[in-house]
């Protein structure tokens, strides 16, 4: 048995085991929806004021409740249950991170661990009841002696949030002096001390934390970093440990967080050797090189060292991983790009939105007045421009993909809505029998083919199977022609066309003698192999099971590329026109 | 029925896409794009959520509770091509509270398991000897892995950042898990 079918076999063994309870979900938001319109239609009466009522505010009131539930944890004013007067809660992150609830007499009321590596600097410690200080001398000695603060990622992040009328920046330089001072003894030396003081921090930032599952001082530094780069994501930051936190925060100014030391850049390659991977690959020397910049910065929640350098006024780019020295991404001048990059810019020869949406309403044959357009959005799918087109007319749900440059229609679907009744025919449908019978799996064929405009002599793959959706019993009528993938479901009692969708495929056009135009110049097989290889940074000879085949995904034809190496699997999706690397992965091989 | 071209377990971006437009429209207090969520990602909640809580019933609890979750702060998501990841760490908060609250050890429930599956139609005989397997002989980190990559189709690197887990440690873990579920279904024979 193959590991994938393992895999297919399980998806589909939880699947079968999975409890059906969507109906209670969305009775209890009804219900909430309820309850909350009727208690804000009484304070409508008596005030006399008319408020405009949202659907959702129920499901606001409820979201409150559960994160209020989830914030009993370390929220101050809801007390937990035992422990009455917290004064100040003290969050301690490296990469474990730590809270602390402390009293007025800073006497620790819980201590709590807020991740995995947290759990394991806290066992084994009873703190409740101690001072403050020596809670943090065995939580910060605790981190030391397990490796999570050394000299590789010396940096600590104190955060204090104080009820009224506790001075929580006293606290704040109390506690950097407490945590120096513990530092200096140590076989670190002089670590990388970051502070804050998130007494007024709000809620959104609070839920935004525990969505996270991180403290909220780690969020509000994370949120200070993202406003002086917003080329990052908060996910993507929340990810990093405080020493790489800390890296990142010296390209940007902080405000409110307050900073000691030097973060320590030991664990990586750098700037010099990442300079030298990048000329490498280059084939420059640093000699030729001006401009020649490096930064160290976080890529998809890694570090990279960016080096940028112009050769001849010809600008180079690469992000090198930090630790291992792996180009995840360059663009050099005249070549392909690798890694994911931005996306394309518009070019000015769009066909442009109106123009979009009159293709997909003459298409599906609705005049534009008995539409209701759900959605009209230009997308750039990998980097190529095209109109998401969505519409309901006459209780069905169309669906298109019209190419921004082109006007070609990419993929078109039409659904029926649940629920809605149908008052419109397809024209290709027969008259709606009144039997129980199924209407046969020729007679389906007949309805799909007539409503593609196609002849059954010109189709190949068909497939017609007779299934059974939403208790409906349907045939599932599947082929290809012209280049065009077909899916139809047609109601096996009425012969009604329940779903019908038409979708670009390029093998099917390869295969189809009557395509017209398959695209021409794609980069070749080995050119592919290439890039990938010079991606891993492998040689041909050093890796086996070398395989790379077209394929296509969301239209575009792209190369995959698969080889071993070292105990390694590696995966790249290359696009087949321009060699830019769409996608890759590296996966433990057994 | 619907029409997606998955070359591998692991989602592709289209249908992270359509996920995170379904999001958007549940944002905008859409029921029906809840319901159509909850078609396309229930089984891969409820996995992960059984592989932490444990209980058959509790996983119930936390699958219900994940969607009105959902539902709650939707208009918070930010698409960032993650929302599998970020409906898991949904789902992963709530159950760590359930079990924090509950203090509970996590001792396997193996016969609630087995009432569970045989009241359940549409498990098959083999599905409920791979889950049986799953329960028993993975770990309880092998367990989380697997199905967040072979059933919610996680990448490797989500999971890892999802479970705080070094990337060598899931993807040996991985490797090992599968490798216990094989020998398990080529001991019976299947």
């Amino acid at each position: 048995m193959k590991h994938n079918e393992i895999e297919t076999r399980l998806k589909n063994a939880v699947s079968n085991a999975a409890p059906d309870v969507l109906e209670n979900i969305l009775r209890t938001c009804d219900q909430k929806k309820g309850t909350v319109i009727e208690m804000e239609q009484k304070v409508n009466a008596k005030k006399g004021k008319n408020k405009v009522l949202r659907t959702c505010v129920a499901i606001a009131a409820a979201a409150a409740v559960l994160v209020m539930g989830v914030l009993i944890g370390r929220g101050i004013g809801q007390p937990a249950a035992p422990s009455a007067n917290v004064a100040a809660i003290i969050s301690l992150d490296v990469n474990p991170s730590v809270e602390l609830r402390v009293d007025a007499a800073e006497k620790v009321l819980a201590a709590e661990a807020r991740n995995a590596d947290g759990a394991a600097a806290l066992e084994g410690m009873e703190l409740v009841g101690t001072q403050l200080n020596v809670a943090v001398n065995a939580i910060v000695g605790s981190m030391l002696k397990l490796g999570y603060i050394d000299e590789l990622a010396n940096s600590i992040l104190i955060s204090v949030e104080g009820v009224e009328g506790v001075d929580a920046q006293a606290l704040e330089n109390k506690l950097v002096a407490e945590v120096e001072e513990i530092f200096a003894q140590s076989s670190v030396g002089s670590g990388a001390i970051l502070s804050q003081d998130v007494t007024s921090a709000d809620d959104a930032l609070a839920a935004k934390a525990e969505e996270y599952g991180i403290t909220l001082g780690k969020a509000a530094l994370i949120e200070e970093i993202l406003a002086g780069n917003a080329r990052h994501t908060f996910e993507e930051l929340a990810g990093l440990s405080i020493n790489e936190l800390n890296l990142l925060a010296e390209n940007v100014s902080l405000t409110n967080v307050n900073s000691v030391g030097q973060a320590s850049d030991k664990a990586y390659i750098g700037t010099d050797a990442a300079i030298e991977v990048a000329l490498q690959h280059a084939g420059v020397a640093k000699t030729d090189t001006t401009k020649l910049e490096v930064e160290l910065d976080c890529e998809n929640g890694y570090m990279v060292y960016e080096v940028e350098f112009e050769v001849l006024g010809a600008e180079y780019e690469y992000d090198i991983n930090a630790q291992t020295g792996e180009i995840v991404w360059y663009e050099i001048p005249g070549a392909a790009q690798g890694g994911a990059s931005g996306t394309t810019q518009p070019s000015a020869d769009l066909i442009g939105e109106e123009k979009a949406k009159q293709i997909a309403l003459d298409h599906a044959g609705v005049q534009e007045s008995n539409a209701t357009f759900i959605k009209n959005k230009l997308d750039y799918d990998d980097g190529k421009p095209h109109y998401e087109i969505e519409f309901l007319c006459d209780g069905y749900e169309y669906d298109y993909e019209i190419d921004a440059t082109s006007g070609t229609i990419l993929k078109q679907e039409r659904e029926k809505k649940a629920g809605a009744s149908t008052t419109q025919q397809p024209a290709a449908t027969p008259n709606t029998s009144t039997s129980d019978t199924a209407i046969g799996a020729d007679r389906a064929k007949e309805i799909a083919f007539a409503h593609a405009n196609v002849q059954e002599a010109d189709v190949t793959g068909l497939k017609v199977e007779l299934d059974r959706d939403d208790g409906v019993l349907h045939y599932d009528v599947d082929f290809d022609c012209n280049g065009y993938e077909y899916d139809y479901e047609i109601d096996a009692t009425s012969g009604e066309i329940r779903k019908q969708n038409r979708e670009w495929d390029d093998d099917a056009a390869k295969q189809s003698s009557t395509s017209s135009g398959s695209s021409s110049n794609l980069i070749g097989t080995s050119r592919a192999k290439e890039i990938a290889l010079a991606h891993a940074g492998l040689s041909e000879s050093a890796v086996t099971q070398l395989k790379a085949e077209l394929d296509r995904e969301d239209g575009r034809q792209q190369y995959e590329v698969e080889f071993k190496a070292n105990g390694y699997e590696y995966d790249y999706e290359i696009d087949a026109e321009n060699g830019t690397i769409l996608e890759w992965d590296k996966d433990y091989d057994d | 029925m619907l029409v997606w071209m998955t070359s591998s377990i692991e989602h592709t971006r289209s249908e992270m896409r359509e996920l995170e437009q379904l999001i958007s429209r549940i944002a905008q207090g859409e029921k029906e794009a809840l319901g159509t969520l909850y078609e396309r990602t229930h089984a891969a909640i409820y996995g992960f959520a059984l592989s932490l809580v444990h209980r058959p019933g509790d996983a119930e609890d936390i699958l219900q509770e994940t969607f009105l979750r959902i539902y709650a702060s939707a208009e918070r998501y930010q698409a960032e091509g993650k929302p599998m990841a970020w409906m898991m760490t949904i789902a992963k908060n709530l159950s760590r509270m359930r079990l924090r609250d509950a203090k509970r050890t996590s001792d396997l429930p193996e016969e609630e398991w087995e009432r569970y599956l045989s009241s359940k139609p549409g498990v098959t005989v083999e599905d409920r000897l791979l889950l049986r397997a799953a329960l028993k002989q993975l770990s309880d980190a092998e367990r989380q892995i697997v199905m967040l990559h072979a059933v919610a189709g996680l990448r490797h690197r989500e999971t890892a950042a999802l479970l705080e887990l070094p990337l060598a440690t899931v993807l040996s873990k991985y490797a090992r898990a599968v490798k216990k579920l094989k020998y398990a279904m080529e001991a019976d024979g299947r």
